[in-house]
């Protein structure tokens, strides 16, 4: 049965709404600065604090279970989301991406394997002090660390964002297209094996979000089979891009069980913990620095983060001897990092449309099916939706806490969850997940297709982060870029109306400038390597 | 770079070229001015992966376990088919059952094995048919059976 739709009815909405013309006299959105305390009371009803706490639950158990990804995670919630209205989903869905990349610490450390991506530098360390029986003190670090560098991100999240959301009013289609390509060049040159690898999966990504009807002609294109009648569901694409790869991944860890050895937990007093973290001050406060800063960098995410922030606090401690062979400062200042980029991740998304990690680029497609178009009208029209959400970040650094630092305590148990099971569950909750967006079987087939499309060509260097937010910000790039034709044939021109003004040129400068950095990174890297064999 | 690396670019490279001549011959108008510029671009990076793979500058291609993920895929497959005419829940818990019992450890014998995995399928799928039936309302595939 094909789909009628490639989105959801509210998805369709923000679809249309978002092909604005620049407004003569917006107005500001940034207030006093102390909007979100308006909303707080908006978090903490019953049914939103249900939602937060089962939210931080599911977060940590699944980012302590190796092999299933914080962004995986999100893809595979965000069908549950349209049941729910627009703040509750994306409360889930925000504490959700909050705890599950501090869960995977409890897997770093206990079992030397990363639950996230964003945990790979907690490992070093992190493992060490479980090697020496340390590890209920290692647990405690990586948590009180974790939530202290995820409220200061959610503040700079809180403060930055209006702000830049103002800034985001003065942009018309020319550039909101620049600024879409700008997404897809950022987040193409991360997570694949080479730039141009990265780049071909967004623009590939690009030219899937085109099969279907053409937004603003109504023409069918590229529908070779009726399942692609109604072009390629965002949702759909993210699950299968996201979970699928993770379901081979766990079929090879299900052969691989009983090697790892579960380290046991000490007693250790939470308070001397406490008290340690915050000596440690300067381990923190590079580690969230460090973390604020690469969150706000669009594309790089909690990965790059955990690693640049373990390396500069190596770099500049008095005993870097000690690191990698069980530092707390290591587990200190990777996790402070990985957490504290969780809020700034998304500033750029919240304001921009362009996510600052992968989970964030999957928690854009939870903002757009309930009709959420991320920019300015985040803060008007839809303020409440968005500080209560914004809200709930904060507190699910709380939670995450208090729940983290008592679920680790049975992290045995949860990593006990034999593979075989989790790769068969992942499985049919990707099919029910995919189904229940629009009732399709043409969903269901799109989105296994291109899951075992995505495992094959993860083999040779490609990821998934490109391609979905190329399909994600498609359809904002093909609108406004017809949308700006048409200005162009009334006005000056294509060439004058897309490649002139000021903001147009810092854009494509942007652009230009994200690629070549990231070319000369990765030779500098591949010369390094090179060297060194 | 390995045999396996510079296949996987050349094919992708025939992808790319493929998706180029069908956004320049699929049709005509507006509606594909979009799709032939991202095109062109696809072509232009895909030249670009393929000339760097020739000049043996590309990655390594890492090799795919086929004997590991071909049941599962068998298994996917026959999942997909059989959703529509046995119903979600029958065919699920069959998938379940088949992906459990075939990638399970061992280490017990088979009857244990059996037994064991039948019965956290049964349980899977009765908090299955609990969250999404009853508690959510979500409307599953229907078939013969549920």
């Amino acid at each position: 049965m094909p789909s009628a739709t490639s989105m959801p009815a509210a998805a369709g909405a923000s679809r249309r709404k978002h092909t604005r013309v620049p407004m003569q006299h917006p107005p500001r959105v940034s207030g006093d600065g102390m909007e979100f305390v308006e909303y707080l009371p908006a978090v903490l009803s019953g049914g939103n604090l249900l939602i937060l706490f089962g939210g931080t639950f599911i977060g940590l158990v699944l980012g302590a279970m190796p092999g299933l990804s914080p962004t995986m995670a999100v893809a595979l919630l965000i069908p549950f989301t349209f049941h729910m209205s627009s703040a509750a989903g994306l409360i889930l869905l925000g504490a959700v991406y909050t705890a599950s990349v501090a869960g995977g610490a409890i897997s770093a450390i206990l079992v030397n394997i990363p639950g996230a991506p964003a945990n790979i530098a907690t490992v070093l360390d992190g493992h060490a002090l479980a090697v020496q029986g340390r590890a209920a003190e290692a647990l405690h670090y990586c948590f009180i660390s974790s939530f202290i560098g995820g409220v200061l991100g959610v503040l700079v999240l809180i403060f930055f964002t209006p702000a830049l959301a103002d800034f985001a009013l003065r942009f018309g289609p020319s550039e909101l297209f620049w600024i879409a390509i700008f997404g897809v060049t950022v987040i193409g040159t991360i997570g694949s094996s080479s730039v141009l690898k990265g780049l071909l999966s967004g623009a590939f990504g690009l030219w899937l979000s085109t099969i279907g009807y053409s937004p603003v002609l109504g023409v069918s294109r590229f529908a070779v089979s009726d399942h692609l009648t109604g072009g390629i569901n965002i949702v759909a694409a993210l699950i299968g891009l996201f979970a699928i790869p993770q379901v081979f991944t766990l079929l090879r860890l299900s052969r691989r069980r009983g090697e790892d050895r579960l380290f046991g937990l000490e007693a250790h007093s939470l308070l001397h913990s406490f008290a340690y973290n915050l000596r440690r001050w300067g381990a923190l406060g590079i580690g969230s620095l460090i973390g604020i800063v690469v969150g706000i960098i669009p594309g790089a995410g909690g990965q790059i983060a955990g690693l640049v922030a373990y390396d500069q606090t190596r770099k500049l401690s008095r005993e870097p001897e000690r690191f990698g062979k069980g530092h707390p400062d290591g587990v200190i200042a990777a996790e402070s990092a990985n957490n504290a980029m969780v809020g700034p991740s998304l500033v750029p998304l919240l304001t921009l449309g362009i996510p600052g990690s992968p989970t964030a680029a999957v928690l854009l497609g939870g903002l757009l099916i309930h009709g959420l178009f991320p920019g300015p009208d985040l803060f008007t029209l839809h303020a409440e939706v968005t500080w209560t959400f914004i809200n709930s970040l904060l507190l699910a650094q709380l939670l995450m806490l208090g729940m983290g630092l008592y679920l680790s305590r049975y992290g045995k148990w949860i990593m006990r969850v034999p593979s075989n099971f989790m790769a068969a569950a992942v499985t049919v909750l990707a099919v029910i997940g995919t189904y229940s967006i629009q009732n399709s079987y043409s969903d269901v087939l799109v989105m296994a297709a291109l899951g075992v499309a995505m495992f094959i060509a993860s083999k040779h260097g490609f990821s998934a982060a490109p391609i979905v937010l190329g399909i994600i910000l498609g359809p904002i790039a093909e609108d406004n870029f017809l949308q700006g034709q048409m200005i162009a044939d009334a006005t000056d021109g294509l060439f004058a109306y897309f490649f002139t003004g000021g903001a147009n040129l810092v854009l494509i400068a942007l652009c230009i400038i994200s690629v070549v950095y990231s070319v000369v990174i990765e030779r500098r890297s591949r010369r390094r390597r090179e060297a060194a064999a | 770079m390995n045999a396996r690396a510079l296949l996987g670019e050349l094919l992708t490279l025939a992808l790319v070229s493929g998706l180029c001549a069908a956004a320049w011959l699929g049709g005509e108008g507006e509606a594909y001015l979009f799709p032939r510029l991202i095109s062109v671009a696809m072509l232009a990076i895909a030249l670009g992966v393929a000339a760097s793979a020739m000049l043996r500058r590309g990655g390594v291609a890492e090799a795919i376990d086929w004997p590991l993920i071909a049941p599962a895929l068998l298994i996917g497959a026959v999942y997909l088919a059989a959703l529509e005419w046995l119903g979600f829940y029958t065919s699920s818990a069959l998938a379940f059952f088949a992906i459990g019992l075939l990638y399970g450890g061992g280490g017990e014998r088979r009857a244990a094995a059996v037994a064991r995995c039948a019965l956290i399928t049964l349980a899977f799928v009765v908090v299955l048919y609990l969250v999404f039936s009853l508690g959510l309302r979500v409307q599953t595939p229907r078939g013969w059976l549920i």
